[in-house]
């Protein structure tokens, strides 16, 4: 007999049979389509964040102290917390030591945490600018009188904002909004500007006491930074490019914002929804009357309209004003109302008034709550919840090329290590001469938690106490201390860090290195540890190795529930078929025949229908590898490193469904076959009779 | 600059006042270890007294915080209060990182000052403080009696000292830090010497310990008024950090009229 006999009776049983055919066809189907689009779909999730990961921050693999409290996670903890990952002494030892393997490119140090911005809100903001010029000698009158302006039309733009509602926003006690009230009612009078540049000081701390504090405006920035040494970044992470300013200068402390981060949350609200309503126009093709996400972004701007009205001053409010009305061809007068109608954009005038925003409006907001060129006073928290701060200038925003909108690579803004170590409070050894100096000053018993107690001896406490020394005279006289702006190379090198990335020649050596590293560590006493970019991504790396996992069981439990039903059907097919098989045998076949009979047939239908899955995979997968798959919301764009998803078609993973569905096919034979082969002549005759 | 260490200032800072002998005399007299619920509240209504003044106040803080593996950070600083007013500054002198720098508190509004950018920072009612669960209004004064019920759970020792133990639960509705405290009072001068602060869960966050305490004359009062001289500050959480707040120099004499302003700490850095 030959196989293409065979071939032939196997092709005609799967023909006469066509609902069972059918049936077990369509799971195949199924089971390879499936595989073939849904490893695509996650490949692309996956490998998205991979290389929004890996090119953004964490590098191949991530190296941290050995006796690290808390297991290494740049993203921090799922709470949202920051790891405590203790650091390492000195990044200049341990660069030497793991350059001496052939496969490390660089190693880049960092340290990863958040911090805070507090830029005041917009009066505070206007009566600094006041305070400022009255401080310069000679200010310029007009220029102090526009401001004063601006500072009561403030006032009266808060009295008009909070009239009969300041039970309402239930922040105010009681007595404190009556409070609020009378000391609004004043600052709006003409009496409390009359003689303003006499008592200057004084009223501007009346304003920015009792007034400011009633603009009730979230205005905190709260983000996450890598601290790490600027130029090697730069050079090590090649997707890394200035959006806005310039790049921090060799040697300079400094501070770039994620271009992603400065355009989302630094910017200006209703600035900052127009730009996103206008994108989602353009890139997603979606419309304000189909979209419920845009309708939702222009309802906000409407509501928070005071964020364009209170920063207007008088003569601004009245030219805005007039040009409004024009644009809209209304004649209101309260400039509340015809902004409010302004922002209530529809698909038909979007564009005309997105336009007039930055012609007309943008100019007199402030745009940015940082300014590139700003001095920030930036404050950073452990995890005891105790804070320090430091001041750095922001030098301009970056991004990553090819990822400029992935959350996940716009996550981290940038500053010099010199300035984190500071942040995180590591000792200058002029600061531990100083910390001696008060130490001893301060003359205490040395008294720890456990021996507390002995405090309570007898002798001094609730007792008069003459102090054991006079304090020394104490000179309020400070000389303005220069935050050192610059720093030498060798003071970076040398100095601590908390974790570093570490770049690869082949990132497919990962494991090897790992232990190669952490074998050496072990040996030289580094102190150090080596993990894979996934494990220092931490959830975020997590995420991806559950999804894959998620995925390969639905696939599994799909193809196991296809090779049971192709079981089954052969089993039945086996019963039936008795005498046929009986009659084969009697005629000379040989049980190996029977075998190959049902093979091939299992064989035919995996191969056909395995073949129409992955095909019609491929096929989806290559049309939405063009088009894209729109992210819809914060959470896919988050997960798809960006607006769209593209898929890409993996040639290898179609020979692999393929050869899974010949596996299928031998195990799901094996069964069957064998109790096809124990029919003897005899049984089917005996079984006639 | 630390928050703890505010916090410890400020703790400090608001058991300063004058205490009212005419009421501690009524509680002194009391020398017996069981105490109604009247005396009881009056004691917890003595140590809030104490936390009232109307007068001027200015003493030489040092702080030291040691935070687990880490460095102990040392901090040295003055801090002014006009209790009238609703005034409080903090400025610090040394070291010369921080010196210059300043918090000054006027009503609900907490600034913070740093001569390196010459720059206000407001802190802002809803803020959460350094990420801990502290807010400004923990800034206020002591309102013990007013936000908590007071139980007496009995006399006890600590150390050489006998003490009243109170267990004071914070009342319902009311927006306090610490829901829960337990305190030790020294049953002869009605001194705090040990303060517990627990969370809702009855989880034990700070014990605070003041073994030293001092006698000032406060001419605005005619009386005289005790100041802890040391306190100790353990966080039960983070096992390992704490803070000792060392006053000195105080006096309660009368400050510059225009002392609270942030012209006046501006102009203390050239």
């Amino acid at each position: 007999m030959t196989h293409w006999m065979v071939l032939k009776i196997a092709a005609r049983n799967v023909f006469l049979h066509r609902m069972r055919t059918l049936v077990v066809g369509s799971i195949l189907t199924f089971g390879a389509f499936l595989a073939v689009l849904g490893h695509s779909f996650v490949n692309g999730i996956s490998g998205g964040m991979e290389s929004s990961t890996t090119q953004s921050i964490t590098g191949d693999i991530q190296i941290y102290s050995e006796s690290a409290k808390d297991k290494l996670s740049v993203f921090g903890n799922m709470d949202g917390s920051p790891t405590d990952v203790g650091h390492v002494d000195s990044f200049e030892t341990i660069e030497n030591a793991l350059m001496k393997n052939p496969q490390i490119v660089s190693v880049v140090p960092m340290g990863t945490s958040f911090a805070q911005v507090n830029p005041g809100n917009i009066l505070d903001h206007f009566l600094e600018k006041l305070r400022k010029s009255y401080k310069t000698a000679n200010f310029d009158k007009n220029d102090v009188d526009s401001q004063k302006r601006r500072i009561r039309f403030l006032a009266q733009e808060i009295q008009k904002n909070l009239e009969g509602k300041f039970e309402e926003i239930g922040i105010l006690s009681p007595a404190d909004a009556a409070q609020a009230k009378i000391n609004l009612e004043k600052v709006v009078h003409d009496s409390f500007w009359s003689d303003f540049d006499a008592n200057a000081e004084d009223k501007i701390e009346f304003l920015a006491n009792k007034i400011a504090p009633l603009i009730f405006d979230d205005n905190m920035i709260f983000f996450s930074y890598v601290g790490t040494d600027p130029q090697l970044f730069k050079e090590k992470f090649p997707q890394f490019e200035i959006v806005k300013g310039e790049m921090i200068p060799p040697g300079t402390r400094g501070f770039l914002f994620h271009d992603f981060f400065y355009e989302n949350m630094v910017k200006h609200r209703i600035a900052r929804r127009l730009d996103q309503i206008k994108k989602k126009m353009k890139d997603d093709k979606l419309t304000l009357a189909g979209s419920k996400e845009l309708q939702d972004q222009i309802k906000a701007n409407v509501e928070q309209s005071a964020e364009i009205y209170l920063q207007l001053g008088p003569a601004e409010t009245d030219s805005v004003s007039q040009k409004l009305n024009k644009l809209l061809g209304t004649q209101e007068k309260d400039f509340r109302v015809v902004l409010k109608n302004y922002l209530s954009m529809n698909d038909q005038n979007f564009q005309e008034r997105y336009d007039f925003f930055y012609k007309e409006i943008a100019p007199y907001v402030i745009l940015h709550r940082v300014q590139i060129g700003d001095v920030l006073p930036l404050s950073a928290f452990t995890k005891a919840g105790t804070s320090t701060a430091v001041n750095i200038k922001v030098y301009g925003t970056f991004r990553f090329k090819s990822f400029e909108n992935s959350p996940l690579a716009g996550n981290f803004s940038v500053m010099d290590l010199v300035s984190l170590r500071e942040l995180y409070g590591f000792m200058t050894d002029e600061r531990r001469e100083q910390n001696k100096e008060i130490e001893a000053e301060m003359g205490l018993d040395d008294v720890g938690r456990d021996s507390i107690e002995d405090l309570f001896a007898s002798s001094a406490a609730t007792k008069e106490v003459k102090p054991k020394t006079k304090s020394k005279a104490v000179d309020l006289k400070f000389q303005k201390r220069v935050m050192g702006a610059t720093y030498t190379q060798e003071e970076l090198s040398k100095g601590v860090f908390l974790h570093a990335a570490v770049f690869l020649k082949d990132p497919s050596n990962m494991d090897r290195v790992i232990k190669e590293i952490n074998e050496m560590s072990k040996n030289d006493k580094l102190g150090i540890q080596a993990v894979s970019w996934q494990d220092a991504a931490g959830f975020i790396g997590q995420m991806t190795f559950m999804m894959k996992a998620i995925l390969n069981i639905f696939i599994g439990i799909s193809l196991l529930l296809a090779g049971l039903m192709i079981m089954n059907s052969l089993l039945m097919a086996a019963m039936n078929r008795k005498q046929e098989i009986g009659t084969m045998r009697a005629i000379g076949a040989h049980a190996q025949f029977i075998y190959r009979l049902f093979f091939y047939e299992t064989l035919f239908l995996s191969v056909v229908f395995g073949g129409i899955g992955v095909a019609l995979g491929a096929l989806l997968v290559v049309i939405l590898g063009k088009i894209g798959i729109p992210a819809s919301g914060d959470v896919a764009t988050f997960f798809f490193s960006g607006p769209k998803l593209y898929l890409h078609l993996n040639l290898s993973l179609i020979f692999v469904v393929m050869a899974v569905m010949v596996v299928i096919a031998i195990l799901a034979t094996q069964y069957p076959a064998w109790k096809a082969m124990k029919i003897s002549p005899l049984q089917a005759m005996q079984k006639r009779e | 600059m630390k928050v703890t260490f505010l916090k410890s200032i400020l703790s400090v800072s608001l058991i300063m006042n004058p205490i009212l002998r005419t009421w501690a005399a009524d509680v002194v007299a009391e020398k017996k270890e069981e105490l109604t619920q009247t005396q009881a509240d009056d004691i917890i209504k003595l140590v809030d007294d104490r936390q009232r003044n109307s007068g001027d106040y200015k003493s030489l803080v040092f702080v030291k915080e040691t935070e687990r593996k880490k460095e102990p950070r040392l901090f040295q600083a003055m801090v002014y209060r006009r209790d009238g007013d609703d005034k409080f500054m903090i400025l610090f002198t040394k070291p010369k990182e921080e010196a210059g720098k300043a918090y000054l508190k006027i009503d609900k509004n907490l600034w913070n000052f740093d001569p390196g950018t010459g720059k206000w920072e407001r802190r802002t009612e809803r803020e959460k403080l350094a990420g801990t669960n502290s807010r400004r209004s923990d800034f206020d004064e002591s309102r013990l009696t007013e936000e908590y019920a007071t139980k007496y759970e009995g006399a006890d020792k600590l150390g050489d000292y006998k003490v009243y133990k109170f267990k004071l639960t914070a009342k319902e509705g009311k927006d306090v830090a610490y829901p829960v405290l337990n305190l030790w009072i020294d049953q002869a001068d009605k001194n705090i010497l040990k303060r517990e602060e627990y969370a809702l869960s009855g989880k034990l966050m700070r014990s605070a310990f003041y073994p030293k305490w001092n006698k000032k004359y406060s001419e605005s009062k005619k009386g005289e008024v005790w100041i802890p001289e040391e306190i100790r500050i353990f966080d039960e959480l983070e096992k390992g950090n704490s803070t000792i707040v060392l006053v000195k120099d105080t006096d309660l004499g009368k400050l510059e009229e225009n002392m609270f302003t942030k012209a006046w700490i501006e102009s203390k850095s050239k």
